[in-house]
């Protein structure tokens, strides 16, 4: 019988043998990596050879759910995608929600393995009974929507199955394009979408199975999914079931948070006419699309209303993408970053880093570092929505100006030089932060900058250390205290990637630990748990050091750790002391302070050897 | 001295500040971190703190008439 929470294998897809087997997990692997972002981590660091490119058929990506996917707790259709990305050329590791996760549990999977490269353009197709390639070639083009679309017709599936796939930007190799599905679920980090691509593999569409999670303690389970449920709803005064993440979109401007024209200015009156209030007011709601068994229901399908774009129906854009091509980039109809979000999720580009890209396009156009001969002629001014749509098809096609622009906002930023290589928004590693201004919020700028995932790891919405019965942050810019608490809290995010579940759905940690316990008779306490996730960490972080990363690199970019000229947080900067704050962070992890290097003592405790 | 307190966002309809007096009124020299941990015993709720629109270190010694912001977490996604 297999482990409670797990299905006890995971399916390995070689495409270049066209080979598929079921590999069982040791429990001593089940305990001590969990699921998810755990087991990604684990198989990258063993698996992938030393120094293998992010686009050799040897580099791994690893799809994987949690003991919590196909349970009763809610939003427990989670996966997460493990890789080493084009942007850092280090690991990524980054979560989807919709259904996928759920689903291939239910065909008797806690996850796949993918390697090799297929000898033409496929997609891989999973039931609980057979694995099979079929031909893609006549998918290649398509965008994110019209290939899902067109593989459920293919099988005949509209419902019951989970369909995730790369665009267009990815088949030509953007760096920065993604792996969407059910709808515009993404995998959105690191560049995984080009990675699939370099397999010549398109899409992985998993079927629903009948195979049950098996549970240790119904009840238990059962009283700990009402109990985060109701935490859920409640989070925030229900704001996220109400207004969606865009509701905490004049929050962000109040707090100096927001990010606008590439961090050149805090103000942005037009603030109250972009937020989830005003958007959820004024547009129509068609319906709500949930994710998978979630009771937060927070994406919607809307009409826009009013605007230029008035009668366009699409998905709700969360926060970061009204903040991304929104506000980063002058734009203040909130209709045209539903359009602009359409676009960005059909030809399958990461939205965080495209906002980035543009923010930056558009400054250097403002100061005449790039004219309109080298912009193909489009005249790249602040929130110029006809011009941004123009260029995010030149970004997916790699073509003219685009091909530059694809490479990342660091990458094209150096090959600029000049003042426009102090302008981009990105760490030295390549990665760049979710969309907000982190100069007003240390723990994310720390976060960012050194972690080891490619996105936050530490963090989300701050640290609350008090969840995890740690001492509450008393002073946000405080050098000494917050890389000392973003160390103490650092692991237990991670934990949380390899559940299966949706972050927003977990807004508990100690009743998340509950639900953990009663699904697999662990019976952890929350420093087992840190430690687990601390495992994680190092783990991703092995494999980061062997891969070339070193100090230097982590380190922000000149604009992302400047002192803001206006705004709340106005004159304060991170620089000033960094070397310090980087320092105090690795020897917290247990990390030779100078080298962030593991320390043997602090692998030893981990259960890691070198 | 007087000080004025200003709720933002889903905070307002909390229980914790369904109370809150919109103006404080004390006697003597305090802190920020005074005011939010030992008088309004906020202690262990997440909260962003501006004074005046500005970011303040905790130990800031409140002046009169500044204006104390408290918002909810900043959320995302």
């Amino acid at each position: 019988m297999p482990p409670y929470g797990y299905a006890g294998r995971m399916l390995r897809v070689n495409l270049s043998e066209k080979r598929f087997v079921n590999e069982e997990l040791s429990s001593d692997f089940l305990k001590q990596y969990i699921g998810g972002a755990g087991f990604g981590a684990r198989i990258l660091c063993q698996e992938n050879p030393v120094n293998v490119e992010w686009s050799h058929p040897e580099n791994r990506i690893i799809i994987a759910n949690g003991p919590l996917s196909n349970t009763i707790v809610r939003g427990s259709g989670t996966s997460c995608a493990t890789s080493k990305g084009p942007m850092t050329n280090l690991a990524g590791s980054t979560q989807a929600n919709g259904y996928m996760g759920t689903f291939l549990k239910s065909c008797e999977y806690d996850g796949i393995i993918i390697q090799g490269k297929s000898d033409r353009w496929s997609y891989l197709v999973i039931t609980r009974d057979k694995v099979e390639l079929r031909d893609a070639t006549h998918l290649l083009g398509k965008d994110t929507q019209e290939t899902q679309e067109l593989i459920k017709k293919e099988l005949e599936k509209e419902k019951g199955v989970s369909v995730y796939c790369i665009g267009p930007a990815a088949e030509k190799r953007a760096r920065f394009s993604v792996i969407m599905g059910d709808g515009s679920h993404t995998f959105s980090k690191n560049g995984l979408g080009a990675v699939m691509a370099s397999k010549n593999l398109k899409a992985i569409a998993v079927f629903r199975g009948d195979y049950k999670t098996p549970v240790w303690n119904e009840r238990l389970l059962r009283d700990a999914a009402k109990e985060l449920h109701e935490k859920a709803l409640t989070y925030l005064n229900g704001s996220r079931h109400k207004y969606g993440t865009n509701g905490a979109f004049s929050n962000l401007h109040e707090a100096g948070t927001l990010p606008i024209k590439n961090y050149t200015t805090h103000l942005f009156p037009e603030h109250e006419k972009m937020n989830g209030q005003y958007v959820r007011s004024h547009f129509e709601t068609v319906k709500r699309i949930p994710c998978y068994n979630c009771g937060i229901h927070h994406n919607l399908l809307m009409k826009v209303t009013e605007g230029p774009y008035a009668g366009f129906v699409g998905e709700e854009p969360e926060l970061e993408i009204f903040t991304g091509l929104g506000s980063n980039l002058g734009i203040t109809d909130a209709g045209s970053v539903f359009i602009l979000s359409d676009i960005v999720d059909r030809l399958g580009i990461d939205a965080n880093e495209t906002g980035w890209v543009l923010g930056w396009v558009m400054e250097c156009y403002e100061k005449g570092i790039l004219k309109k001969q080298d912009t193909d002629g489009i005249e790249m001014t602040w929130g110029n929505v006809e011009s941004v749509k123009k260029m995010l098809y030149k970004i997916a096609n790699c073509e003219g100006l685009g091909a530059l622009l694809a490479e990342g906002v660091k990458r094209a930023s150096e090959e600029i030089g000049g003042e426009a290589a102090h302008m981009a928004v990105c760490t030295h590693k390549g990665s760049t932060p979710r969309g907000h201004d982190h100069r007003a919020r240390w723990c994310e700028l720390l976060d960012t900058t050194l972690s080891n995932t490619s996105t936050l790891e530490a963090t989300f919405g701050g640290t609350r250390p008090n969840l995890i019965d740690l001492p509450p942050v008393q002073a946000q810019f405080s050098p000494w205290e917050v890389p000392v608490i973003n160390a103490k809290t650092n692991g237990w995010h991670i934990f949380e990637d390899c559940l299966g579940v949706c972050r927003f759905n977990m807004t508990y940690p100690k009743t998340v630990a509950e639900a953990f316990n009663a699904a697999t008779n662990a019976h952890l306490s929350l420093p087992d748990i840190l430690k687990i996730g601390k495992r994680i960490v190092n783990t991703l972080r092995l494999f980061n050091i062997r891969n070339g990363l070193i100090p230097a690199m982590e380190i922000p970019s000149t604009r992302y750790g400047s002192a803001p000229g206006d705004g709340p947080a106005k004159g304060i900067s991170v620089m000033e002391n960094w070397n310090l704050m980087r320092e105090i962070y690795y020897r917290e992890m247990g990390w030779d302070p100078i080298t962030g290097k593991p320390t043997p003592e602090t692998l030893r405790d981990l259960g890691l050897e070198i | 001295m007087k000080v004025r307190i200003e709720v933002f966002g889903f905070l307002k309809d909390s229980t914790n500040f369904q109370d809150f007096p919109s103006e404080f009124l004390f006697e003597g020299l305090i802190s920020l971190d005074y005011l939010l941990n030992e008088i309004l015993k906020l202690r262990d709720i997440d909260k962003v703190v501006l004074v005046n629109q500005k970011y303040v270190p905790p130990n800031y010694s409140l002046r009169e008439g500044d204006v104390v912001q408290i918002f909810p977490p900043l959320d995302g996604g």
